[in-house]
């Protein structure tokens, strides 16, 4: 590319991001940097219990002694911890909006934008929206419906206030404060996120969903989702992110716990398509995350699925613990790394009870020069009587300057677990592409094709409403990538 | 494009080696004795003592290098030479032997600098090439055929020694060798074997090798194999571990021509408290390059053993095939295993594949056989011959193949009851 004149080429840009625009929006911003006073400032606007803001200064403290991981397959500049805002508001009224009329209607735009099935349009689609709007909820739709069910679905603060019995008791029982340096930090500094409890007994009546923005420049985000289901209770919970347009590096740093009780289900399902970064590597989001289920009880489920195509850097492990006997646990992931993206991703199955199972099907797929790694764990405790495991692990190759790698880590202690891993490497075919050329597709239309028949196995765990916007999504983030 | 490539790991172990400073100071001692040159001193304290945290020595026994302390072996017995000599069936006169990482009789020995590039990077390569500064070496001239045993034994005065014996190989171009390897030494003592292969395939060259670790039930082995293949040349590798109390074999596969092909096989059997760790790193630096892995271990007692393959893929190493596959059975609950079969691919004309399976004897096929009259420890005796025989049939000679599927059905008497 030549040196045009900047305007030009941040237009270029914003052209090629579909939904890289920035909302003007006075925010209420923390000073930068991160300190025991920024942390009892944010539990101070939260108006936090005590116990909260306790907990939130052991993980800082404990922070202080963490290194930064290096295992992962990528590379990014040093993170200047310092340089940041650790919490950033929308501004509002003093006891914030009672129905959606009170919202800001610049943020309602922003929703609109973005598609969100929010007041009518929420009815049409049937899907209750938890709206982060950078750190603070700022609308929930469906409540009601949800209340009658006995189901709760709120911001991480609010259930803080409202439930916090639930909150204190199983906060941090999945992650640790001490888990790993970002979740570690993400516990010091989480300003909102999702909580959600499904009674005994009951099926959610409706998909519950979340979409995340990252909006004020600089603010770090640090969602904490929380996900109780009770005995023989099922959820399925989508999460979709876009982010605005930026060309400064943007951390996100979140932490999603979820817990199954005996004959439980949660299926947990994201579509991440945040910044990528230009065409030339700069600028993108930095997405270092921790997701972690439990299978407390007996015949309980826990089913990942994922589709990560943005986020300059992704380094995002989604796992299972199966303690209880007969558990299940499922991580079918499709990541696409284009231009310099990096991914670092997949999944840890601890398999503790009898006859626990788990099914890992990963579909990678790298073009231009971006980097994707598969990184599992598959560990048989020796209490995993007839345990069973079964990988999938294939990547996608699409031109000769990007890189896939697969890095599985199998341990075995109980001799009857049964471990079968398998992984493949190709790329796209020209008889394929030549075949669907002679159709009078284009080349791009001929890739998408080909990439959405190569990630199938995956595409069919996903809720029928991310179904088409990840199809799509993956045709889009491919765009460029041949011909 | 290989050194930038083993940058990023010496990077990493940079950091470890640090804080071994107090661990590597009986080393220094060694390297001063063994007037080894600064440079190398130098690259072994970059590359650091081997830990958990670097990769590559993730489930190996590191415990053994820094909590330990070892001295260099002094020349072994001759008594005891002709002895272990005569007990493994192999005749003096016509085998290359080398006694605690000497070479007897002074046959063809010579520099001990380090051919493979992948040794530069190795911790304890680097220590072997700095303790022992006369390798003995191997030449096979341009399109001779050359048959040759070679055994490494170590046979310590008393416990706590090292040997780090060297053994260079040229194969010229269009030469074929067929090398056996035997790794023994006294049954009692507690003694260290660190010994290199360094092998070199010029073009067209074919190489077909097996390696047998049969060492004293107290030895810790750590061995590495480097071959750098060049062009249309061809490794054939046999593995067998048979003994030991903590073995790690490496083998490390640099392709620098096209058209190079590789074909390994390793078998384990651990019983006991034996600990296994095998590692391969199969480098495809060419294009249109091939590599077979095919790896089997049996899993008894409290054995441990782990495997971790991988195989590196260059940019521009187009048309590059590589499979790999890994299986472990455990017979017992306390036995375990672990594997990491690694894929780090850079170009997109390629064939990768692994796949590795880890469990215990079906229970079908023992029902099978039992069905039909086979006695229970029979039955199992077979099922493991034949997994472990995928492995053996790569060995070309047939009676070395046929003793050690016998060895196998030994190993089996009395085993696998409790699982």
């Amino acid at each position: 590319m030549t040196a045009a004149n900047p305007h030009e080429t941040l237009e270029q840009i914003a052209g090629d991001y579909k939904y890289g625009f920035v909302t003007d929006i006075e925010s209420e911003l923390a000073p930068k940097g991160l300190n025991e006073d920024i942390i009892r400032f944010i539990s101070d606007k939260k108006g936090e219990p005590a116990w909260l803001l306790d907990w939130r200064l052991k993980a800082y403290r404990h922070w202080l002694k963490m290194t930064e991981p290096t295992w992962a397959k990528v590379s990014y500049p040093d993170i200047d911890f310092q340089d940041i805002h650790y919490y950033a508001a929308p501004k509002r009224g003093k006891d914030g909006p009672k129905s959606l009329d009170e919202v800001d209607p610049e943020l309602l735009a922003t929703y609109e934008k973005l598609g969100i099935p929010l007041k009518e349009r929420g009815i049409l689609a049937g899907v209750a929206v938890d709206a982060v709007f950078d750190s603070v909820s700022v609308a929930t739709t469906f409540k009601d419906k949800l209340k009658e069910a006995g189901v709760i679905f709120s911001s991480i603060s609010e259930a803080v206030k409202e439930h916090p019995e639930l909150v204190k008791k199983y906060l941090g029982s999945v992650v640790p404060y001490s888990d790993n340096f970002y979740a570690t930090l993400n516990s010091a500094v989480f300003t909102d996120g999702t909580f959600v409890y499904v009674p005994k007994g009951v099926r959610c009546p409706m998909e519950l969903s979340t979409y995340f923005r990252i909006n004020e420049a600089k603010t770090g985000q640090f969602e904490r989702t929380l996900i109780i289901a009770e005995e023989g209770s099922y959820v399925s919970y989508l999460e979709g992110c876009t982010a605005p347009m930026r060309d400064e590096n943007q951390l996100h740093a979140a932490v999603v716990e979820l817990v199954a009780l005996d004959d439980a289900e949660i299926k947990y399902s994201t579509v991440q398509n945040w910044y990528p970064g230009d065409k030339q590597g700069r600028g993108g989001i930095y997405n270092f995350v921790t997701k972690r289920g439990a299978c407390r009880g007996k015949r309980s489920k826990i089913s990942w699925t994922q589709v990560e195509t943005g986020s300059a850097i992704t380094w995002k492990y989604p796992s299972c613990i199966l303690q209880g006997d007969n558990s299940v646990g499922e991580f079918y992931s499709v990541a696409v790394t284009n231009n310099f993206q990096q991914a670092d991703t997949g999944t840890k199955m601890i398999h503790i009870g009898r006859n626990t199972r788990s099914t890992i099907v990963s579909k990678g797929i790298s073009a231009g020069r971006g980097q994707n790694t598969y990184r599992g764990l598959v560990r048989m405790l020796s209490g995993a009587e007839g345990a069973r495991n079964h990988t999938q692990c294939d990547s996608l190759l699409i031109g000769d300057a990007c890189g896939a790698h697969t890095v599985p880590y199998i341990e075995v202690k109980n001799p009857t677990a049964q471990v079968e891993h398998e992984a493949t490497t190709s790329k796209i075919s020209d008889d394929q592409l030549f075949y669907c050329r002679q159709r009078g597709l284009s080349a791009e239309e001929a890739v998408a094709l080909i990439v959405n028949g190569f990630c199938k196995d995956v595409m069919l765990h996903l809720p029928m409403e991310f179904a088409v916007e990840a199809q799509k999504l993956l045709g889009v983030s491919l765009e460029g990538s041949v011909g | 494009m290989s050194a930038k490539r083993r940058n990023g790991f010496q990077m990493k172990t940079m950091a470890a080696s640090t804080t071994n400073d107090d661990k590597l100071a009986h080393y220094r001692a060694a390297f001063e004795h063994a007037q080894a040159s600064e440079t190398l001193w130098r690259r072994f304290v970059e590359l650091g003592l081997p830990a958990r945290a670097q990769e590559a020595w993730h489930y190996a026994d590191v415990g053994a290098f820094s909590r330990e302390s070892w001295a260099m072996a002094a020349p072994a017995d001759g008594a005891a030479v002709r002895s272990l000599l005569s007990e493994l069936a192999l005749d003096p006169a016509t085998s290359l032997v080398l006694a605690n990482g000497r070479v007897l009789d002074d046959k063809g020995v010579g520099s001990a600098a380090a051919g493979a590039a992948a040794l530069h990077a190795h911790s304890l390569a680097t220590l072997n090439e700095a303790l022992t500064p006369r390798a003995a070496v191997i030449t096979i001239a341009a399109g001779e055929t050359k048959t040759l045993t070679v055994a490494s034994l170590t046979l310590p005065a008393g416990d706590g020694e090292m040997a780090h014996p060297r053994i260079a190989i040229k194969v010229a171009a269009g030469a074929r060798a067929d090398l056996r390897f035997i790794f023994a030494g006294s049954a009692g003592k507690r003694y260290w074997s660190n010994p290199v292969v360094d092998i070199t395939l010029g073009e067209g060259a074919e190489a077909r090798l097996v390696s047998m670790a049969r060492e004293g039930e107290q030895a810790l082995h750590t061995g590495v194999i480097a071959a750098t293949v060049e062009r249309r040349a061809r490794l054939i590798l046999t593995e067998l571990i048979l003994g030991g109390r903590s073995i790690r074999r490496e083998t490390l596969v640099d392709f620098i021509g096209e058209d190079g092909a590789a074909d390994l096989a390793g078998a384990y059997l651990g019983g006991g408290e034996t600990r296994i760790d095998v590692r391969s790193e199969v480098s495809h630096l060419s294009p249109r390059c091939r590599s077979r892995q095919l790896y089997r271990g049996v899993l008894d007692d409290k054995a441990f053993a782990a495997f971790q393959g991988r195989v590196y893929v260059a940019p521009h190493a187009q048309g590059s095939d590589a499979a790999q596959s890994t299986r472990s059975l455990l017979l017992q609950r306390t036995a375990e295993a672990a594997a990491k079969p690694e894929l780090e691919i850079h170009a997109d004309d390629v064939k990768c594949s692994h796949g590795a399976t880890v469990g215990e004897l079906d229970p079908d096929m023992l029902f099978y056989l039992e069905a039909r009259g086979v006695p229970p420890a029979e039955a199992r005796s077979m099922l493991v011959k034949a997994f472990i025989g995928e492995v053996l049939e790569t060995i070309a000679d047939e009676s070395l193949r046929e003793r050690n599927i016998d060895r196998v059905g030994r190993w089996m008497t009395g085993r696998g009851e409790g699982a």
